[in-house]
């Protein structure tokens, strides 16, 4: 049980790349004998190999995750909520792209402006930063539906506090844009803009996954 | 109806006292010298302790509104789960102390419980939603979350990856590599080698007081305040960015640059030496202090 609830959690970093040689190594072993895991594993890699193959935008589309719902099964742990998890890991692998690039080392911009200023450059690929954008915000509109679905079983105080660390993200963020504006294609201000919907997107996956109160 | 209320007063006395009732509870069996040892309960403590004897014993106290304590080994691994009644409104508690073989691996899921895991050797993954999670001794892995309650580990060796929301994370005599991340919640880190390791918040303070070893260390919060406080002779590359919060470098002579005449955000790039650790810190309005 404990080597799924593991297997489950070095996913994400597997299918970016970002796993750690030992950690790949228990995750390859636990898969050769782990059929369920092995097929979650399968649809995080199909759901990736997807965005791979998008030359224009950033993420695959959203008719892609009804499919991907269905077939996900949730961590084998009575107080983790199945959907809750089935969203958030969802939800990460769509923004996966995006944060994968917050992981480069941190010397120069991971989103370099083009010479469009509303244009950057990711990987090859091309995307404005108004797609990122949009993406990300549709990532946390998911994720914060199933923090709103869950609020009866989350403390009033541990939400206050969720609450109030987001508001201060938005208002992070808000700040960003307002620079952005006045200097569009400054590599700094997007990653700093990165990192902002990077640390909301993980605070509301511990959100929507963190252990219910009951 | 002074007598009615006497009485009524009576009867709640006798159902707290009825409520807060306890009965012991002891449990033995054999169990293998690496096997997994898995604890759930919601209420009062557990407290887990290795000893070089090949079995498990439970003992502690129970409300004796609390239904039963299932205790089972099947091959090597023991579950122990605490059933408490559905729907009930009662408080309900069970105090455990589990005494396991050193080498075993233990799991742990409580709600309100405090829980406290010593002189284990094997993998520890432990979770709590309110009550604090402690660790002493060196354990081969420890992944222990807390969401309001805090996190304690000393003596922690190897892979570490600590978590919570609101409570704080402190960690003593830290060796190797070490994860933490949390909301609002602070992290220390007061002493110890480390040879990597991430830690994040949103808005809790880190203070890392720690030698360095090696490895990639990085530091990033969002309105957090950073600090890193290492020893005059480390050997590390530094790299220190901000959206607006100031850089205070104490290791060295070098300044932080600004980076945009729209903010008051910085930049900081330094080296005291090649072939050491990689040190990458990123804060949005938090303000970063480096340290010798």
């Amino acid at each position: 049980m404990k080597q799924c609830k593991d297997s489950r959690r070095w996913m994400n970093d597997a299918v970016d790349g970002d796993l750690r040689p030992d950690l790949t190594e228990r995750l390859e072993a636990h898969l050769d004998s782990c059929p369920e895991c092995r097929r979650h594993m399968d649809d995080l890699r199909s759901l990736v190999t997807a965005a791979a193959g998008l030359s224009s935008e950033l993420v695959p589309s959203r008719d892609l995750w009804p499919g991907i719902e269905g077939r996900l099964t949730g961590v084998p742990s009575s107080r983790w909520p199945v959907r809750s998890v089935v969203l958030a890991v969802a939800a990460l692998v769509v923004v996966g792209f995006g944060l994968s690039l917050l992981r480069a080392p941190t010397t120069g911009p991971q989103l370099a402006p083009s010479a469009d200023p509303g244009i950057v450059q990711a990987h090859n690929r091309t995307a404005t930063l108004d797609d990122v954008r949009l993406e990300y915000r549709q990532a946390r509109d998911e994720l914060m539906e199933v923090v709103q679905a869950r609020s009866g079983e989350v403390s009033p105080e541990t939400l206050q506090v969720i609450e109030n660390n987001l508001a201060l993200i938005d208002r992070a963020i808000d700040e960003i844009e307002m620079v952005l504006a006045a200097s569009p294609g400054e590599g700094r201000l997007d990653r700093h803009l990165l990192l902002a919907y990077n640390r909301q997107i993980e605070l509301l996956r511990w959100a929507a996954r963190m252990p219910s109160r009951i | 109806m002074k007598k009615n209320v006497v009485s009524i007063v009576c009867v709640i006395c006798l159902a707290s006292v009825l409520a807060w009732a306890e009965r012991p509870v002891h449990e033995t069996s054999a169990a293998a010298p690496d096997g997994t040892v898995e604890v759930s309960n919601i209420a009062g403590l557990i407290e887990i302790e290795g000893w070089d004897r090949g079995e498990v014993e439970l003992t502690g106290n129970l409300a004796d509104s609390i239904e039963k304590v299932e205790f089972e080994v099947i091959g090597d691994h023991t579950r122990i789960e605490v059933k408490y009644p559905r729907n009930s409104k009662e408080p309900s508690h069970a105090d455990l102390k589990v005494m396991v073989p050193a080498g075993s691996s233990v799991e742990i899921e409580a709600v309100s419980a405090d829980v406290t895991v010593s002189r284990v050797l094997g993998e520890l993954d432990l979770e709590s939603v309110s009550g604090d999670v402690k660790v002493f001794g060196t354990p081969a892995e420890i992944d222990a979350a807390s969401v309001s309650g805090d996190v304690i580990v000393e003596f922690a060796t190897d892979q570490v990856e600590l978590a919570s929301v609101s409570g704080d994370i402190l960690v003593r005599e830290v060796r190797g590599e070490l994860e933490a991340e949390s909301v609002s919640g602070k992290i220390a880190v007061e002493s110890g080698l480390l040879s990597g390791g991430a830690f994040e918040t949103v808005s809790g303070s880190i203070v890392l007081e720690v030698e360095l070893d090696r490895g990639h260390l990085e530091l990033e919060s969002m309105s957090g305040n950073l600090t890193l406080a290492v020893p005059h002779s480390t050997v590390a590359d530094f790299e220190v960015e901000t959206f607006s919060g100031s850089i205070d470098n104490r290791l060295t002579g070098d300044q932080s640059i600004r980076t945009s005449k729209h903010t008051p955000g910085s930049e900081l790039e330094f080296s005291t030496g090649s072939g050491g650790s990689r040190v990458s810190i990123s804060s949005f309005s938090g303000s970063v202090t480096i340290g010798g």
